[in-house]
């Protein structure tokens, strides 16, 4: 279970996250929802470690261990992945590289052999093939010259080999047109499981008609302000988030 | 010597001077009157000019007055012997596994021995050049001869004047090599030593050829390096033109490439800086006939306290040729790099296409990278860039292999190596990237982790 309790968060010395509690259970796939600013993103890079985000208050555990401890990939072995909103682009760093680096680190971190070569090609060869990933995609320097929806499909591929148990996916439907959107949701419903849990962070309803969340939840202002099950996002879609601190467009 | 010019003082400049006094009798070309002309001729100039200090704009980085301080001697007597595996051995696996002509210079001087000088056939004619210098052939000397180029400095007084060895290379008009000709030049005094290298190559009409110029030591005692290049290629000659430099850290390495080119040749080099405490690697390309293009590019590293400047002068001087050039440096500890690029593109080169980006890593706070890059344009049609960068590694591309499950240690090491490997990958031959991508990744053992 990802436990999270009175979490204060600084970015720059400006206060973002200002007393969040939820938890989500394992087996369980919560939405966060929110306007704009209301802290989502922090929430997301929070929880994958990344520096320059300061905690001043409150805890994070997954399956009661204290993540805030330790480093980012510390954390990754530990089981937590972040679908990056903006997955980065970097020259010179061959996919298949990349992807053979990513997953043998995180074997070797859980006590498990590195998978050799033949093994390995099948592995991306089939998860590849399940999210219409082209293999000349792979053949290409990590997101280098990818188009929105190839990076968002790379981040789920990833997802999919490096098999982590909390997933924490960052505006993944956003810069996705409608076939898009549906391939990357399978490929995250064809993951979810009774052993993972699974935070989806997006600021429109859309996506949660394809992952359809057990527990919706509203973040303002850096809080909680509510919670409830998927009907909670349609309620979202209609009134929009004026009331939660957003003007309306 | 006229002493009425004489403006040297510092005791490196009084030093080589002085050296060149004791041992031009016995220089080679010491009976033949051009090169003992040129010879003195270099060393008038050089005592008019002295050696450069950071005063002389294209010097303001690399002050040679004040880091020379001392100047060795040519070797003398008999040398080290070194046998086929010495020289192998300091290659390395990879390096020495390349399929190439070996041509091996111990200390300065072409040891036959270890040399394949007969593989040209009558593709052409290679020659060991101190016996080449006391009876030239009618295109060495043209080409010794040839004054007209921007590099005089006192680098090049300095190699004309001590020049003692090296290779001159003449491929004949629609000749090909296939395998590269590999010139290592191979440090292995016990004593201090000072180098002078003059290769001369050149490519005749429709020619094409690929020469790798190593430098590598067994020893780790002091020398310096002076060792220079000079490249012509005629009509639709092709050239591919590395240079590998892995020499320790008490080297001082002072290099100059000249190039010409004439109508549609096309010339792709690349320099690969890794040794040496103090590095000048001056490039001059000069377009001389359309439609030609050059391709120079570069890998530096640079850790504790070593200098690498590599100094770019390319002369658009005709119509419709293209230049690229893109270099990367990585520097640790105290290094410091420093690129010049120039490109002056006269009224007459419209249609120039060139290109110059330099980018620098810096792994240190108290790391240093100069980048200089200077644009003279005097043609109105014509595409020219620059660019130039300097930063650490990219913190946001740290944290997403971090996210990964990639320990610090790791992903820090594969971004620079990723960041050097696109300079590397623009290197044609597999086995000479693939080197160069091993001692990459070997410098970076030993510094990241």
């Amino acid at each position: 279970m990802l436990k999270i309790e009175n979490l204060h968060v600084e970015v720059d010395g400006q206060k973002i996250l200002d007393g969040l509690d939820m938890e989500v259970p394992k087996g369980e796939v919560h939405a966060i929802m929110g306007p704009n600013g209301s802290g989502k993103s922090t929430l997301a890079y929070v929880l994958a470690g990344k520096e320059d985000y300061v905690v001043t208050e409150g805890s994070i555990t997954w399956n009661g261990d204290d993540i805030l401890e330790l480093s980012p990939d510390e954390r990754a072995a530990a089981g937590v992945f972040l679908a990056f909103q903006y997955p980065v682009e970097i020259p010179g760093v061959a996919t298949m590289t990349f992807l053979r680096t990513a997953l043998n680190a995180i074997r070797k971190a859980r006590g498990q052999d590195e998978l050799n070569t033949p093994d390995f090609m099948r592995l991306v060869r089939e998860r590849a093939e399940a999210l219409k990933i082209e293999p000349d995609m792979l053949k290409r320097p990590l997101n280098v010259g990818f188009s929105g929806g190839e990076k968002k499909r790379q981040e789920v591929l990833q997802m999919a080999l490096l098999e982590p148990s909390l997933c924490v996916l960052d505006e993944t439907d956003s810069g996705l047109d409608i076939d898009a959107l549906r391939i990357v949701s399978e490929g995250v419903n064809a993951l979810r499981s009774p052993d993972r849990a699974m935070l989806v962070i997006t600021h429109y309803q859309r996506l949660l008609s394809y992952i359809v969340p057990d527990r919706v939840h509203v973040l303002s202002a850096g809080k909680i302000v509510r919670s409830g099950d998927k009907e909670l996002a349609l309620e979202l879609e209609n009134s929009g988030y004026a009331e939660y601190g957003e003007a309306a467009a | 010597m006229d002493a009425a010019v004489n403006t040297l003082t510092s005791k490196a400049e009084l030093a080589f001077a002085e050296t060149f006094e004791r041992v031009k009798a016995e220089l080679p070309g010491a009976e033949q009157v051009l090169v003992r002309e040129l010879r003195s001729e270099a060393i008038r100039a050089f005592a008019r000019t002295g050696l450069p200090n950071r005063r002389v704009e294209e010097w303001k980085y690399t002050d040679l007055y004040a880091r020379l301080d001392d100047a060795f001697g040519p070797l003398v007597g008999d040398g080290v012997e070194v046998r086929r595996d010495d020289v192998l051995g300091a290659l390395g696996a990879r390096l020495a596994g390349l399929d190439c002509h070996l041509i091996v210079l111990v200390d300065g001087r072409l040891a036959p021995g270890l040399s394949d000088l007969d593989f040209l056939g009558d593709r052409g004619e290679l020659l060991d050049m101190a016996a080449a210098l006391a009876a030239p052939p009618a295109w060495l000397e043209a080409r010794l001869a040839d004054g007209e180029s921007a590099a005089q400095n006192a680098v090049l007084y300095l190699n004309t004047a001590l020049m003692s060895d090296g290779v001159a290379l003449r491929v004949a008009a629609g000749a090909s090599v296939e395998k590269p000709i590999h010139i290592v030049h191979l440090h292995a005094a016990k004593t201090p030593v000072g180098i002078s290298t003059r290769h001369v190559m050149v490519l005749e009409k429709g020619a094409r050829a690929s020469v790798l110029e190593s430098h590598v030591g067994l020893s780790t005692t002091p020398a310096q390096h002076n060792v220079a290049s000079d490249v012509s290629l005629a009509e639709g000659a092709v050239m591919h033109h590395l240079k590998i430099q892995r020499e320790a850290e008490g080297a001082t390495h002072l290099s100059t490439w000249r190039i010409a080119l004439a109508e549609s040749a096309a010339y792709d080099a690349f320099q690969f800086v890794g040794g040496s405490g103090l590095t000048r690697n001056e490039i001059h390309l000069g377009f001389a006939g359309e439609n030609a293009r050059a391709d120079v590019n570069g890998v530096f590293m640079g850790a504790s306290g070593q200098h690498i400047d590599t100094t770019m002068f390319v002369d658009h001087a005709v119509a419709n040729c293209q230049s690229r050039m893109l270099f990367k440096g990585v520097l640790d500890d105290e290094a410091r790099g420093v690129f010049q690029g120039k490109i002056m593109v006269r009224q007459a080169a419209q249609k120039t296409d060139s290109k110059e980006m330099v980018q620098g890593l810096l792994l240190s706070e108290r790391a240093e990278f100069d980048s200089k890059p200077e644009l003279e344009i005097f043609a109105d049609d014509v595409v020219c860039g620059h660019g130039s960068t300097s930063g650490q590694i990219d913190e946001d591309l740290l944290f997403y292999l971090r996210a990964r499950g990639i320990g610090e240690l790791e992903a820090r090491s594969i971004l620079i190596q990723a960041f050097a490997g696109e300079a590397l990958e623009l290197i044609a031959n597999e086995t000479i990237r693939e080197a160069l991508g091993e001692t990459v990744r070997g410098w970076l053992a030993q510094r990241v982790a």
